[in-house]
C-alpha cells in the first residue's frame, strides 16, 4: 500500500504528536498497570506496588479451577476457529468471486450477526439450546462463537482475495494444474496469512467473549471469560491481574503472529 | 449423454457446445456456488436468526397464549426507562468521546510518513483485542481506593484518607471510551486512507491556509468514516455489560445488566426476552441507518499495519 | 470421465513441432458488447503470430480463448484439427506469458520454471531438474534459481516468466503484452530473445501486442484486429507496404492518408478527386472501387518528395503546402505540413534538405505507383 502523502510538516505537528502521545498513553497504561500488579508482593490492589513476587502465578498455574477453564477455553475456541474457516473459507471466495444474488442480505446478516448485542445472543442461545440439552456442551458454546467468528474469516479472507492476481491462478492453470490443484498450490498459499489472521481472531473473540459463554456454559464448566469474570466480583486480589496478563502475553503473542504474517504477505 | 467421440474434451465439460449444455453448465457453476455459501447460510440461520426467532415469540408469550403483557411491564416500569436512559447516554458519552479523543490519533496515523506508524498502529491494535474484563478491571484499580489517583490525591493533602473515584458515570466513562476508542481510531484510520491527499494538497498550492485546506477539503472528505466510526461505537456501546458492572453504580445499570438480571436471578424469561428485543429494536435501527450510509467491511478487517 | 490420449504427452522432451490452431468463426459477447466477432484464422504449426491491434480490438479475447479462460459463445477452435473449445486450460498443452509475469511470489525462480513439469507431471526429479537447468541456462538465469520473484529486476523477471512458459515444450506458447512493462531499451533486447527461444522450442507463439515495431520485428504472420474482427492477416511486409484498410495504414504508423472520391477508373489508373482539392492518379490495384465511391489514398512518408517547383514528370503528384515543423533524426528528417488544412508527414533524407524551415511554401510530390488506394471495410451484416 503506498504511503499517503504527507501534508506538510509545519501542520501543527508538535501539538498534534503531543495529543497522540496522550491517547495512546490512555491506552497503554491500564494494561502496563495489571501487568505490574500481577507481580506484587501485597494482597490487596495497589499501585505501585510495594513489593513483587510471583506468588500469583504460582496460585494461577497450580489451581486445577484455572487450569480447567484454560482448557475449556481452549477447547470451545479452537473448535469456533476451525468452523469458522470451514466455513467461512468457502463462503469468501463465493463472495468475491462469484455472483451472488442476495449478496447484500447475506453480508447484511454476518453484520448483524458481530454486532448484535452479546446479552441478546446469550439469551436467545439459552432457550434454543434448553430444549436441545446443547448448554453446558463445548460444543454448543463454540458453534455459538462460530456465527461470530464467521465474519473474521470472511472479512480478512475476502480482503487478501480481492488482493490477489487472478493471473497467478490462470498461470498455474495454464501451465498444468486443475482448477482445484491451482487452489491448493497457489491461491491458498499466497492468502494464507488472511486465513491466518482471520482464523486468530476467530480464536480471539471467542476467549474473550462473556455473556454467550454465562448463558450457555456458566454453570458446570466455566471457560476463562466466565471464570474471570467471577473472580472480579467475588475478590480483586494480584491472583486475577496474573491471569489478565497471562491472557494479555497471549493475545498479544497470536497478535505479533498475525501482523508478521501479514507483513510477509505485504512483502510478496 | 455424449458420444464416444467427445470423450477427450475433458476440463469444463464432456458435453457438446450449445444452447443447451451451456445453460447446464450455468446451472451447474450456480450448484457449486451455493455449495459454498450454504454453510455459512445455514449455520448463522439456525444458531442466530432461529434463538432470535424463538426469543422473540418468548417475549409475546404469557401463560401459554399471546400477550403483550412483558412489553407492558417493561416500557411502564420507571426503573426500566432509567436504564433505558442511562443506556443511551453513556453509549452517546463513549461515542463523542472516542471521536474526540480518536480523531486526531486517526489524523495523524493517516498523514504520517513516521517509520514509527506501524508501531504506533499496533499499540492500537493490541488493546483492541485485549479482554473486556481485564480493560475494565484494570481502571478498578487506577481509579480504587488504592489506586495511583487515591494515592496522589493523599500524598498532596487534598485529602485526608483514601478516595474512591469508582461507581460513578466519570469512572463508566473513563472505561468505556477507553475501551471502545481502538475500534473509533481503526475505522476513521481505514476511512481516511481513502481520502486522496493530493486534494489537501492542491488546496494548499491554491493557496488555502493549514486550518483552511484541513477544514475545507479533509475534514468534509472524512465526514462519512466519521459517521460510519460513531455509529458502529454508539451501537456497540448499546450492548455493555462487564464495564458499567465493574466501575458503575447502581446508577449506571446499562439494559445489558437488566436483560441478565430478569432472566440469572428473576428467571422471568419472557420478560428478558422483551426487553432482548427492545435492545435488538433499538440497534437494528442503528444498524439500518449505518448500513445504507457506509459499507460496513472495513471495521473488522486485519488492522492495516 | 475416460483418458485424455493427448494429455499423455511426456512434458519436457526435448524441441517438438507446434501444433497448427485454427480458429472457425469464433464470437464472444460480454453482455451487449461483442469483444470477438465471428474470428477465422488459420496459423500453421511452429510460426510466430502476433494479435496487433488498439484496446478494445478484441485481441486479447481472442487470446483467453485460444488459452481456454474464456469459452467462445459461437464457432469452435482447433488444435492440429482437434476441436479444444470444451478442452480445460490444463489439458491444451499450452504455456502462456502474462502481462504481469504473474510469477508466484510464494515460490522461487526454480520452483516458478519446475511448475509446468510438476504440474504435468510424467517425468522423474531428475528429469525434472535437468530440464529446469537447462531452462534457466537458456535465458541466462542460471545462477538465479534460489531467488524469490521480487528479488528480481523487471526484465530478469520476464526471462524467468518465459522460461516457465517454455520450459514444458508446449506445443502452443501465448504471449499477452510480455514486453508492456519495460522500457524501450529492454523491450528491443528481449524482442532478440523472444525471437531465439522461438527458433529453438519450435511451438507455435500467438503474441499479443497494441506495439506495431514489435508485430513487424517479431511475426510471420501480423493479424490487425480492430472492434472484435480481423482487419487484416498478413506477413509484415505485405502489411506494412499494402495495408488493405485505412485502418491497417494508420495503425502501422504514420501514414498519410487522404480522403478522395473515385472520379473515374481505366484498368490501371484511377483518377481520384481529393476532399482537400485537386485531382490525381493513383494506381489500381488489389479489388477495384467503382466510379463514386469514397476511398482513401495512403502516401507514405518515406515515399514523399518536397519540391519547390512544380515537377515535370506527369508520374508525380504534387500538393502544395506549407511547412509547419521540422524535426531532426539524424539522417532523416520530418517534416509536418499543412496542405489547406489537412496535416500531412514526410520523412526525406537529411541530406540536401537543410534549406527547408517552418513557414516555407513547398510541394508534398509523389511518385503515382508508390501510392495505394485503399477501400474502406464493409462487413457482411
Amino acid at each position: 500500500m503506498d504511503q499517503p502523502r504527507h501534508l506538510s510538516a509545519s501542520f501543527a505537528r508538535a501539538p498534534l504528536i503531543g495529543m497522540v502521545l496522550l491517547s495512546l498513553a490512555y491506552l497503554i497504561f491500564p494494561v502496563v498497570v495489571v501487568v505490574v500488579i500481577s507481580f506484587s508482593g501485597q494482597k490487596f490492589l495497589s499501585f505501585p506496588p510495594a513489593s513483587f513476587s510471583t506468588v500469583w502465578y504460582r496460585d494461577i498455574l497450580t489451581s486445577a479451577d484455572w487450569a480447567q477453564s484454560f482448557w475449556i477455553t481452549i477447547r470451545v475456541g479452537v473448535l469456533a476457529a476451525f468452523l469458522s474457516v470451514g466455513i467461512g473459507l468457502p463462503a469468501a471466495f463465493a463472495l468475491v468471486r462469484r455472483r451472488i444474488p442476495g449478496k447484500g442480505v447475506l453480508e447484511a446478516l454476518l453484520l448483524a450477526a458481530l454486532i448484535t448485542p452479546p446479552i441478546i445472543k446469550g439469551l436467545s442461545l439459552y432457550l434454543f439450546y434448553a430444549p436441545l440439552g446443547l448448554n453446558n456442551t463445548v460444543v454448543g458454546l463454540a458453534v455459538a462463537h462460530t456465527v461470530t467468528g464467521v465474519p473474521f474469516v470472511i472479512l480478512n479472507v475476502s480482503a487478501s482475495l480481492r488482493g490477489f492476481d487472478m493471473d497467478l491462478e490462470r498461470a498455474a492453470v495454464i501451465h498444468g494444474c486443475s482448477q482445484l490443484g491451482a487452489l491448493r498450490r497457489v491461491t491458498i498459499p499466497i492468502i494464507m496469512p488472511g486465513i491466518i489472521v482471520g482464523t486468530v481472531f476467530a480464536f480471539l473473540q471467542s476467549a474473550q467473549e462473556l455473556l454467550v459463554a454465562l448463558f450457555v456454559m456458566g454453570s458446570v464448566q466455566r471457560p476463562l471469560a466466565v471464570k474471570l469474570w467471577e473472580s472480579v466480583r467475588v475478590s480483586i486480589d494480584p491472583s486475577i491481574a496474573a491471569a489478565s496478563t497471562l491472557l494479555i502475553a497471549f493475545a498479544v503473542v497470536a497478535f505479533v503472529l498475525a501482523s508478521v504474517l501479514q507483513w510477509r504477505r505485504r512483502l510478496a | 449423454m455424449t458420444s464416444v467421440g467427445e470423450t477427450d474434451r475433458t476440463g469444463f465439460s464432456d458435453a457438446d457446445p450449445g444452447p443447451k449444455a451451456r445453460a447446464g453448465l450455468q446451472r451447474r457453476e450456480h450448484f457449486a456456488t451455493a455449495l459454498l455459501i450454504l454453510p455459512v447460510l445455514v449455520v448463522t440461520i439456525v444458531f442466530f436468526v432461529l434463538p432470535l426467532s424463538m426469543m422473540m415469540v418468548e417475549s409475546f408469550k404469557k401463560d401459554g397464549a399471546f400477550s403483550l403483557a412483558q412489553y407492558h411491564e417493561f416500557f411502564t416500569s420507571p426503573i426500566y426507562y432509567w436504564v433505558i436512559l442511562t443506556t443511551f447516554t453513556l453509549s452517546l458519552i463513549t461515542t463523542v468521546g472516542t471521536l474526540i479523543i480518536g480523531y486526531p490519533v486517526a489524523y495523524y496515523l493517516a498523514t504520517t510518513r513516521s517509520r514509527l506508524r506501524n508501531a504506533l498502529l499496533l499499540l492500537v491494535v493490541i488493546p483492541y483485542w485485549l479482554d473486556y474484563i481485564v480493560r475494565s478491571y484494570s481502571w478498578m484499580i487506577l481509579l480504587g481506593r488504592n489506586g495511583i489517583i487515591s494515592r496522589a490525591l493523599q500524598d498532596a493533602k487534598l485529602t485526608d484518607g483514601p478516595v474512591t473515584l469508582l461507581y460513578n458515570t466519570f469512572s463508566v466513562s473513563v472505561g468505556m471510551i477507553q475501551i471502545m476508542l481502538p475500534l473509533m481510531i481503526l475505522t476513521l484510520y481505514a476511512a481516511m486512507l481513502r481520502i486522496d491527499q493530493e486534494l489537501v494538497l492542491a488546496a494548499r498550492v491554491h493557496g488555502a491556509g493549514v486550518w483552511r485546506s484541513f477544514a475545507k477539503v479533509f475534514l468534509p472528505l472524512s465526514l462519512p468514516g466519521i459517521y460510519a466510526a460513531a455509529l458502529l461505537v454508539f451501537i456497540i456501546s448499546l450492548g455493555f455489560y462487564v464495564t458499567p458492572a465493574l466501575l458503575g453504580g447502581p446508577g449506571q445499570a446499562m439494559i445489558s445488566q437488566s436483560i441478565d438480571v430478569i432472566a440469572s436471578r428473576l428467571l422471568d424469561f419472557p420478560l428478558a426476552s422483551a426487553a432482548a428485543m427492545v435492545l435488538l429494536a433499538i440497534s437494528l435501527l442503528v444498524v439500518i441507518v449505518y448500513n445504507r450510509t457506509f459499507g460496513w467491511d472495513r471495521a473488522w478487517t486485519s488492522p492495516g499495519i | 470421465m475416460m483418458a485424455q490420449p493427448h494429455e499423455a504427452m511426456p512434458a519436457g522432451t526435448g524441441p517438438r513441432a507446434g501444433a497448427t490452431l485454427r480458429l472457425d468463426a469464433i464470437s464472444k459477447r460480454f453482455g451487449s458488447v461483442t469483444a470477438v466477432n465471428r474470428v477465422s484464422l488459420e496459423i500453421p504449426a511452429g510460426s510466430f503470430v502476433s494479435l496487433l491491434g488498439p484496446s478494445g480490438s478484441g485481441k486479447t479475447t481472442t487470446l483467453n480463448m485460444i488459452a481456454g479462460f474464456l469459452r467462445p459463445d459461437e464457432g469452435e477452435l482447433y488444435f492440429d484439427g482437434r476441436p479444444v473449445a470444451n478442452v480445460a486450460p490444463n489439458k491444451r498443452d499450452i504455456g502462456m506469458v502474462f502481462q504481469s509475469y504473474a510469477l508466484f511470489p510464494h515460490m522461487t525462480v526454480y520452483d516458478n520454471v519446475a511448475f509446468p513439469l510438476r504440474a504435468r507431471g510424467g517425468l522423474d526429479g531428475a528429469a525434472i531438474d535437468r530440464r529446469v537447468r537447462e531452462q534457466l541456462e537458456m535465458v541466462r538465469l542460471a545462477d538465479f534459481g534460489e531467488r524469490f520473484p521480487k528479488q528480481l529486476s523487471g526484465g530478469q523477471r520476464q526471462r524467468v516468466a518465459m522460461a516457465r512458459a517454455v520450459v514444458a515444450r508446449p506445443s502452443v506458447l501465448l504471449l499477452d503484452e510480455p514486453l508492456g512493462a519495460l522500457d524501450k531499451n529492454l523491450r528491443d533486447q528481449l524482442q532478440g530473445e523472444i525471437k531465439k527461444i522461438h527458433r529453438s522450442v519450435g511451438s507455435t507463439f500467438v503474441y499479443v501486442t497494441h506495439d506495431q515495431s514489435e508485430a513487424l520485428n517479431l511475426s510471420d504472420l501480423v493479424v490487425v484486429m480492430r472492434e472484435g474482427r480481423i482487419e487484416q492477416a498478413s506477413d509484415p511486409r505485405t502489411i506494412y507496404q499494402a495495408p488493405e484498410t485505412p485502418f491497417v495504414a494508420e495503425f502501422m504508423g504514420g501514414a498519410n492518408l487522404l480522403p478522395a472520391t473515385v472520379a473515374s477508373c481505366s484498368a490501371a489508373v484511377l483518377v481520384l478527386d481529393l476532399h482537400m482539392g485537386g485531382r490525381v492518379l493513383a494506381p489500381a490495384s488489389g479489388s477495384k472501387p467503382a466510379e463514386g465511391e469514397e476511398v482513401s489514398l495512403l502516401v507514405r512518408p518515406e515515399d514523399v518528395l518536397i519540391a519547390e517547383k512544380p515537377p515535370a514528370d506527369p508520374e508525380v503528384m504534387s500538393l502544395s503546402c506549407s511547412v509547419l515543423d521540422v524535426a531532426y533524426f539524424g539522417d532523416t528528417i520530418r517534416l509536418s505540413l499543412d496542405a489547406s488544412g489537412t496535416i500531412l508527414t514526410a520523412r526525406v533524407p537529411a541530406r540536401g534538405s537543410a534549406g527547408l524551415s517552418a513557414g516555407q511554401q513547398v510541394l508534398f510530390c509523389w511518385r503515382q505507383g508508390s501510392a495505394r488506394v485503399l477501400r474502406r471495410r464493409r462487413y457482411k451484416p
